[in-house]
């Protein structure tokens, strides 16, 4: 997938397959250095407040979002096999639970987090039932049909979402009671639910787990794209990787509590 | 129950009007992906294309308006159709998804485009000289326009149905179909008759378009709704048959119509429920052809 061209926090999720094999004493030295242009990599990620202005922060934000969106999409695509074009549908999710959260009860760090990943994963559980009875192009075209749908849903519940005007006024996240209002603070903030994301999904990748998923996505393309996939592994499948990019919509109301308004629009189509 | 019937006359007339349309948009997207694996979702652009060139000719002052729009709509979808054959021809032996996104893409950046062109504002477009009024039919009055969009619906489907199934350009399509390895092993050029099959399918889609946009209107936003319906339809019909879209676009264009009227609310899961219904009992559609890939 072309996901991992700009992601060099995560060579593993390519080459994974390469990683398997105990490496040879000579290539120990070749080995560490992804290790240290990793560590660099966070050192300079984790100092950009320090030396660029709020709105580069803000963007930088906003890349980070993203960049777990894809790499969990990848976990789907890439990884299981599983064309989907409805994967912003849970980032929709994510974000307006958050939001919502945010608004009626607490803005308090963990909770809308979580909150926005349990109900990505519910809703990815419950729309995920039905996807996964179909292969191939249907399966693609089902989860187009679910993107749509849950778009329309935003769009007409104009009572709890705000309808196409959005959420207005969703506070900044808390740490610790105390608001994350500098755009400095928020990017931290994002960097560390975002690099919990990632680490997570390379967790569940090089897992027995991960492991199942990459084997049933490769059969499946073996037996031809026709072959329905089985269907005890495929709903856990859709389910795990499904949850996960309400993880990152969760980051998305924090980022853009003080700028913009969670709208419908605003994750991009697939 | 007759009462009910006469109640809902409308609403039923109403889905028909909209299963004519919904058929000649998604037997070209049937046909196409049955033969050529090409799963077309800029087809909802082309329709859209369609609705803003009615805009543009000013189709409802005059029938030349109408007539002009139609043509130009069937001119643009038959070289965009071509176009997109050409370009789907390198991702050829790729997987489904490749083509899917690029298609996607191509639809995206057409809406952007209509966007740019013509803003974000919402046109209605009135029906042409002579069908603007309504008629009676069984005490209560529908509209001409959509009477005759049910009557210009069915006469595609018979000539669809005929071209298709009688003729020997049809025996290609439906050979294409079944086996494409045979038919090319047979010395016919497969990319020949992908190119026309997805050049007819993008003229049905934006002369389809061009015929709605007095219905429908023209917005953004419309091809992703118009695009939704008919991969609902091709996936209810079963993909690669004629009788399956014509089916799969009547029970869809009843299923949205009196889904609306009756249960507003949930209109979008009555859709929603149908197609997990269908997917459930039957998973490759209703009339499912009998596909050897």
């Amino acid at each position: 997938m072309t996901v991992h061209a700009d992601r060099p926090t995560e060579p593993s999720v390519a080459g994974a397959t390469a990683t398997h094999d105990a490496p040879p004493p000579s290539r120990r030295l070749g080995r560490s250095l992804p290790a240290v242009a990793v560590l660099v990599l966070l050192v300079l990620l984790a100092a950009v407040p320090l030396f660029l202005a709020p709105f580069e922060a803000n963007t930088l934000s906003r890349i980070l979002v993203f960049a777990l969106f894809a790499v969990s999409l990848d976990l789907l695509v890439g990884i299981t096999g599983l064309p989907s074009l409805g994967h912003a549908a849970y980032f929709g999710v994510g974000a307006y639970t958050a939001g919502l959260v945010s608004i009626h009860w607490t803005s308090e760090a963990p909770v809308p987090v979580l909150l926005a990943a349990v109900a990505g994963a519910v809703a990815a559980a419950a729309t995920g039932w039905l996807a996964v009875r179909s292969g191939g192009v249907y399966f693609l075209m089902l989860t187009l049909a679910i993107g749509e749908l849950v778009h329309q849903l935003a769009q007409s519940l104009s009572d709890v979402t705000g309808g196409s005007n959005g959420l207005f006024g969703i506070p900044s996240v808390r740490v610790g009671g105390e608001p994350l209002t500098l755009a400095g603070y928020v990017y931290w903030y994002i960097l560390a639910v975002a690099l919990l994301g990632f680490l997570g999904l390379w967790l569940v990748a090089h897992s027995p787990f991960g492991g199942v998923l990459r084997a049933s996505g490769t059969t499946s393309r073996e037996c031809g794209r026709w072959a329905t996939p089985p269907s005890a592994t495929s709903s856990s499948r859709s389910r795990s990787p499904a949850a996960s990019p309400a993880w990152p919509a969760a980051c998305w109301p924090a980022w853009s509590a003080s700028s913009t308004r969670a709208t419908p629009a605003s994750p991009p189509a697939p | 129950m007759a009462g009910w019937f006469d109640a809902n006359l409308v609403s039923i007339l109403n889905g028909f009007a909209i299963g004519s349309l919904l058929f000649i948009l998604a037997v070209g997207l049937s046909i196409v992906f049955g033969m050529m694996d090409v799963l077309n979702l800029a087809h909802g652009a082309f329709f859209l294309v369609g609705s803003y060139l009615a805009v543009t000719f000013v189709a409802g002052e005059s029938w030349g308006g109408f007539l002009t729009a139609l043509g130009v709509a069937a001119l643009i979808g038959l070289l965009a159709g071509g176009a997109l054959s050409g370009m789907t021809e390198p991702l050829a032996r790729r997987p489904i998804l490749d083509q899917a996104l690029l298609t996607l893409g191509i639809s995206l950046i057409v809406a952007e485009a209509l966007s740019i062109i013509y803003g974000n504002d919402v046109f209605s477009v009135p029906e042409p000289p002579g069908l603007a009024g309504s008629v009676d039919v069984a005490g209560s009055s529908y509209p001409t326009y959509r009477l005759m969009l049910i009557a210009v619906g069915l006469l595609l489907a018979l000539v669809v149905w005929l071209v298709v199934e009688k003729t020997s350009l049809g025996a290609l399509v439906r050979a294409s179909v079944a086996d494409r390895e045979m038919v090319s092993a047979l010395g016919i050029d497969n990319r020949k008759v992908k190119f026309a099959v997805l050049g007819v399918g993008s003229l049905l889609a934006s002369v389809a378009g061009v015929l709605a946009a007095p219905v429908y209107g023209a917005r953004p936003g419309l091809d992703k709704t118009i695009l939704i319906l008919a991969l609902v339809v091709i996936v209810i019909g079963g993909l690669g048959s004629v009788r399956g879209a014509l089916v799969g676009a009547l029970v869809i264009g009843q299923v949205e119509s009196l889904g609306r009227a009756l249960f507003p609310e949930i209109a979008s899961f009555i859709l929603f429920g149908t197609l997990a219904l269908v997917l459930i009992v039957r998973p490759r559609g209703l009339f499912a052809g009998k596909v050897a890939h």
